[in-house]
This record gives C-alpha cells, sequence and structure tokens, in this order.
C-alpha cells in the first residue's frame, strides 16, 4: 500500500495540527458521535495527522516523538475511515477555541488520501462517472433540461442575452424529486421580472463532489468547461439553489483559476432577499421549522435572510429547533458521506430529523436540494408525513400538504 | 558545598542555557519543516527560508484586523468564555500566571543587559534582581497563586467534573501536571532561601504564603541552605523536562494558538 503522502498539506495546515490544544470540545457536536460513532471526529483526525506528520516528515522531532508517545503509526485505513466519513459540516471549526480552519485541513487530508487510492471505492467509481459524463448520475448531458418536462410556458431560456443566469446543479436537474426546486425558483424569478437563462446540457457538475472527495485536479477540469459556458452567456448574475455550487462557484473558482469568474455569483436566498419587495408569496396557515444547510449557514454566515424571507409568507408561524443557526446539526448529505457510508448519513439526518419533530412543526423547510433530499427520506424511513421544501417552493405556489 | 551552593544560579543559568540552544536547534527544525510544507504547496524555497516566504504574506484581512483578532481571539478567548466560563477563567489564570513568572524570572536574568543601556536608575536596576524587594516579592507570590487556583480549576474539570469530551491521556495531563508542580514547589523554595539567608520578617512577609510555610518549617532546624540547594535542582530539572517536552505536548498551543486563532477569526464571514 502507498505510504499517506503529507505534500498537500499548506504551512497553515501544518501549524494548525500543532495548535490544536486538544480541548475535545469538537467532540461532541461532532455529527458522527450523534449517530453513535466517534472514529471521525476533529480530535482523531487531528491527532491521527500529526502523529503521521511527525512520524513520516518529522526528522530529528520524529523519533523524538515516538519516544515521547506521539510517532505510533496510523493506520491509512484508519485514517481514511474517519476522513471520509466526515460530512464536512465545520460544526469543529465553529467551536474550535483556537478558530482552526478543519474544513480546510479535512479537503488537504482528503487529497493526501485521494493521491494514495485510500478514497473509498464508491467515491472513486463516482469520480468516474462525472468525470466521464460531466454529472453525478452518469445521464446523457441533454437529461439536464429534464426539470422542464411538462411545465407551462417557460419562456425563453437561452442563456444568451440573460439577466440572470439559473445555475441548476446536478441534483436539481437529474433527480425527479428535486424538480420542484428549480421550477419553483425560476417562477420566482420570472415573477420578478427577470429574463432567466439556464446553460442546460452545457452545464457539467460544478465539480464540488470531487474537490471534497479529493479528486482537485478532475474539479478543476469541470470548472473550466463551466466557465467558458457562463462567461459565453454574457450573463452579468450566476444564481443557484444548492449552496455548494453556490460556494464552489463564488469562492473556489476564483482560486481555482486564479482570476474572477466575471460573473456575480449569489445564492437563491441572497437574490430573492434583495428583492424580496416584489415577492408576493401565498398565505398558507402552517408552522414550520428551518433546517441551516452547512454550506449557507457556517460556510458563509448566510442565517437570517431566509428567516426573513419566510416571516413574509401570510399565515406561516417559524419556530426553531433546539440547535439553529451557528449551532444546527447537520443532516447527514454532505461531504460525500452518502457515497461511502450510506447507513451513517441516514442516522444523521433521522436525528435532525427527530430534532425537527420536537418543535411540533407541520413542515420543514431549506435552502438546498441535498438536504432536502436527506429530511425527506428521514421523514419516510420514519413514517411521519413531515415533508422537508425548499425555500423556492415555500415561497410560490402553496405545497401539496 | 558550599561553593556549589554560592554557584547555583550560574549553574542555574548555564543548564537553562543549554536548554535553550538544544530548544533553538528544535525551533529550527521546527520551522524548516513547516517550510516544506509551504514550499511544497508554493512551489517556493524549503526550509526556514519558505516559512520567512509565508510571514511575509500579508493576512488576507490585513494586519489592522488581523492583529486586533489576535488580541481578541487569541489571547481573550471569547469563544472559549461562551463555551466554559470555568475554563476561561482557567486558561486566563495559568496562561497570566505561567507567562507573568516567566517575565519576572527574564527581567531578573537580565535586567543589567536590558535596562542599562536607558539609563534608569541602578537602583531600580539592581531591584530586578532583588528577591525580598517587597513588590516584586508580592508579585511573584501572587502570579503563583493565580496560576495554581487556574491549575486546580483544571485539575477540577478533569478529575472530579469529568466532562465526558475532555480527554485525559497521559501526555495531556502529564504537562498540565508538570507545570504546577514547578509553581507549587517554588513555595517551599522559596521559603527555605527565607530561612538561609535569615532574612528579616519585616521583609520575608511580603512572601505572603512562603513567609507563613518558612515559619511553620523553622523548628524543623534542618541545613536550610542544603536543603533549598537540592530543592531549586528539583525545581531547575522539572523545569528543563518543561521545556523540552513543550515540542512534543499539547503546549505547543501556547506559541502556535494565538496566531491560527487570529487568522482563522479574521476571516469568519459576517452573519446575516
Amino acid at each position: 500500500m502507498k505510504p499517506v503522502d503529507f505534500s498537500h498539506l499548506s504551512l497553515r495546515d501544518l501549524v494548525s495540527l500543532d495548535a490544536c490544544t486538544r480541548c475535545g470540545e469538537c467532540i461532541p457536536v461532532c455529527p458522527i458521535v450523534g449517530a453513535g460513532e466517534d472514529h471521525a471526529t476533529a480530535f482523531v483526525k487531528i491527532d491521527q495527522l500529526q502523529r503521521e506528520w511527525r512520524r513520516q516528515d518529522g526528522g530529528m522531532l520524529g523519533p523524538l516523538g515516538r519516544l515521547l508517545g506521539r510517532g505510533r503509526r496510523v493506520d491509512p485505513q484508519d485514517m481514511a475511515a474517519a476522513s471520509y466519513d466526515c460530512t464536512l459540516c465545520g460544526h469543529c471549526a465553529q467551536v474550535c477555541p483556537v478558530h482552526i480552519d478543519t474544513h480546510h485541513l479535512w479537503l488537504s487530508q482528503r487529497r493526501q488520501l485521494a493521491a494514495a487510492d485510500l478514497a473509498p471505492g464508491n467515491l472513486q467509481a463516482t469520480a468516474a462517472t462525472v468525470a466521464r459524463t460531466g454529472n453525478i448520475g452518469g445521464r446523457p448531458a441533454e437529461d439536464r433540461m429534464a426539470w422542464l418536462a411538462n411545465v407551462d410556458a417557460t419562456g425563453d431560456l437561452a442563456p444568451r442575452g440573460a439577466d440572470v443566469l439559473l445555475f441548476v446543479g446536478c441534483l436539481s436537474s437529474l433527480y425527479p424529486q428535486a424538480f420542484a426546486l428549480p421550477r419553483a425558483l425560476l417562477t420566482l424569478l420570472q415573477g420578478l421580472g427577470l429574463r432567466v437563462g439556464v446553460l442546460g446540457p452545457e452545464e457539467v457538475c460544478c465539480g464540488f463532489p470531487l474537490y471534497i472527495g479529493g479528486r482537485a485536479d478532475e474539479a478543476v477540469a469541470l470548472a473550466r468547461r463551466n466557465v467558458e459556458a457562463i462567461r459565453a452567456s454574457g450573463a452579468p448574475l450566476v444564481v443557484t439553489s444548492c449552496p455548494s455550487c453556490y460556494q464552489t462557484l463564488r469562492h473556489w473558482y476564483p482560486d481555482w483559476l486564479g482570476e474572477p469568474l466575471g460573473p456575480r455569483v449569489v445564492h437563491a436566498v441572497e437574490l430573492l432577499a434583495e428583492r424580496a419587495d416584489g415577492l408576493r408569496p401565498a398565505a398558507r396557515p402552517l408552522r414550520v421549522t428551518y433546517h441551516d444547510p452547512c454550506d449557507l449557514g457556517r460556510r458563509q454566515g448566510i442565517y437570517e435572510l431566509p428567516r426573513d424571507l419566510l416571516r413574509r409568507v401570510p399565515g406561516l408561524e417559524l419556530v426553531e429547533m433546539a440547535a439553529n443557526r451557528e449551532n444546527a446539526l447537520c443532516c447527514g448529505g454532505g461531504g460525500d458521506v452518502e457515497m461511502a457510508r450510506p447507513e451513517l448519513a441516514q442516522a444523521m439526518a433521522d436525528r435532525r430529523f427527530a430534532q425537527a419533530l420536537e418543535t411540533g412543526a407541520e413542515a420543514i423547510v431549506t435552502a438546498c436540494p441535498q438536504c432536502t433530499r436527506a429530511l425527506n427520506a428521514a421523514a419516510r424511513r420514519a413514517r411521519r408525513r413531515v415533508p422537508t421544501y425548499d425555500l423556492a417552493e415555500m415561497l410560490t405556489a402553496p405545497p401539496e400538504h | 558545598m558550599e561553593a556549589l551552593i554560592a554557584d547555583r544560579l550560574p549553574i542555574f543559568w548555564r543548564v537553562m542555557g543549554v536548554v535553550g540552544l538544544v530548544m533553538a536547534l528544535l525551533a529550527y527544525r521546527y520551522l524548516w519543516l513547516l517550510g516544506q510544507g509551504y514550499a511544497r504547496r508554493a512551489g517556493e524555497a524549503g526550509g526556514v527560508r519558505g516559512v520567512l516566504a509565508a510571514l511575509r504574506q500579508r493576512p488576507a484581512a490585513g494586519w489592522r484586523r488581523w492583529l486586533r483578532h489576535l488580541w481578541r481571539d487569541g489571547l481573550l478567548h471569547p469563544r472559549l468564555y461562551q463555551l466554559d466560563r470555568l475554563r476561561w477563567a482557567a486558561h486566563l489564570a495559568v496562561l497570566g500566571g505561567f507567562f507573568g513568572l516567566m517575565g519576572l524570572s527574564f527581567l531578573a536574568a537580565v535586567s543589567d543587559h536590558f535596562f542599562r543601556p536607558l539609563a534608569l536608575d541602578p537602583a531600580f536596576i539592581a531591584a530586578w534582581r532583588d528577591k525580598d524587594q517587597p513588590f516584586l516579592a508580592a508579585l511573584h507570590e501572587t502570579l503563583g497563586l493565580v496560576l495554581l487556583l487556574g491549575g486546580l480549576a483544571m485539575g477540577w474539570r478533569r478529575l472530579a467534573r469529568r466532562e465526558p469530551h475532555l480527554p485525559n491521556e497521559g501526555m495531556d495531563v502529564a504537562v498540565v501536571a508538570l507545570i504546577l508542580f514547578i509553581t507549587a514547589q517554588g513555595y517551599p523554595l522559596e521559603s527555605m532561601r527565607l530561612l538561609m539567608e535569615q532574612v528579616p520578617p519585616e521583609v520575608a512577609r511580603y512572601s505572603y504564603l512562603a513567609w507563613p510555610l518558612a515559619r511553620l518549617l523553622e523548628p524543623l532546624g534542618w541545613n536550610w541552605a542544603a536543603w533549598h540547594f537540592w530543592s531549586f535542582q528539583v525545581h531547575v530539572v522539572a523545569s528543563v523536562a518543561l521545556f523540552l517536552y513543550w515540542p512534543f505536548s499539547k503546549m505547543m498551543h501556547v506559541v502556535l494558538g494565538p496566531p491560527v486563532a487570529a487568522t482563522g477569526a479574521a476571516e469568519v464571514q459576517p452573519s446575516r
């Protein structure tokens, strides 16, 4: 087996390993612990990285470190399991007294593991599928427009000349249970008087699942295809309803490409909040709770905008879960965990769903197609009629309840 | 033996000089390793040159904001305060007590070289070396007490309250225990010095914990010079052990935590 290569750890990553106070505050908040396991907490992962780095690269510090009990060998498979069972929810960073950027650290770690062929088999297969077809489902590019089937009067959706380019994302484009989201968002944006364009078959996966899986080079290749199509459209604004696509397009593309993307990238929540005065949501007497997606909340700091939008819906009662905003529990849908350990992702979703039930809410609202999917699956497992809707759906026609 | 006792401070500083040299070598090696991490990522020069190149970069948030976060999040730790006030207080007590005592020891050692170029009053310069100077004697005692109280709070959390998430591995406990031992041992050591040098009560009383202890010990009538000498050696050995163990222990966070905290906190997206 190849040794784990630490060449992907930056200076900041390495310093962060030794800046850890080993206080354990990251342990109780880790969704893995909530799901009954403890092998993938930030505490464990930092300890593994620190020990293995010192053992492999420690030089003079290595033998001394081993002598002082810090150089026990880490099984690379254990390290891979800990790394890929993490949802990258960022809750550990939220409570870390030293503000360690754990998200960056975990991504660096995954790059090393992927380079050493230690990524889970399912993830490698998905990466190969995305590289081949440009989407996570392995579907033909033409299927990107499937969400528009049976939709009346969508108008001109050509990307060129559009006021706003809707980057639909793989999940909302290709999986029928998520089609309601882009349809609702399209209705809302057009209702605001915007000329909306979509890339259709030109759109490929944003690269997020590959990048967080440790396959940075393949992610960058996808990014180049998207950037070319986005720039060719000439649209001044790109909107997406997926927090992962949003993070990738807005923050990672400029970093990967070494230059600004060009058009401004916003999440649907931001755009709708900016134009909230133009929204006329229908009344609905419903008690709902809002689930903060990790990539939109802890990663981007967007907590109040979606709540403010929900408060505009007449008759809607918004109640909070015990863990909300910065402290929100992860739904288990992140970090590619679903590909590696589906039962673990489900346990996390079940826990979050149970917390939503405690509020007495009749429905859950979120702003992420993956969270919507994970929580709806949890409702089905629990045999409870408490559906999860995307915010865009809640602001358009009343959902069937 | 008398000569050895008389030479105890020069011996101490020679030992600390050797320790300092070893620490400097370890620090160099450590920087070199960190430089490897930077060099690999940035494709630039490795080793210490790589680290220096990294340090020359401006923080993304700008120096002013970074320094503000260094003070706020690297030293005052409001996040720690929100998580657990007892832990925050213990942390601040141990940090303040430890660095306060370190600072006083350092000034005692270098006051001649440090203050003389400033053309200050010779009595002021000498006072830093004078263990019986009332203010400094009381300050030593107070800083030690603060550190010990912080340590007791830590011990209470680890051993009595037993917070389930708090790891109590050997290396975590050993380094805290070593700091507390060195601090606690400082009190009988000072008592023995007061007895050995027969410091008059009106001067000794400013060592408000060591002096009562000295009065308790006095009836034993031991050879206080010898006792003080050997206690001092124990103090030196424990201090050396602490400094040498430092790079391999969780205490590295004392050095690296503040800049990492400042960098991380400066990057936090404003909530909206």
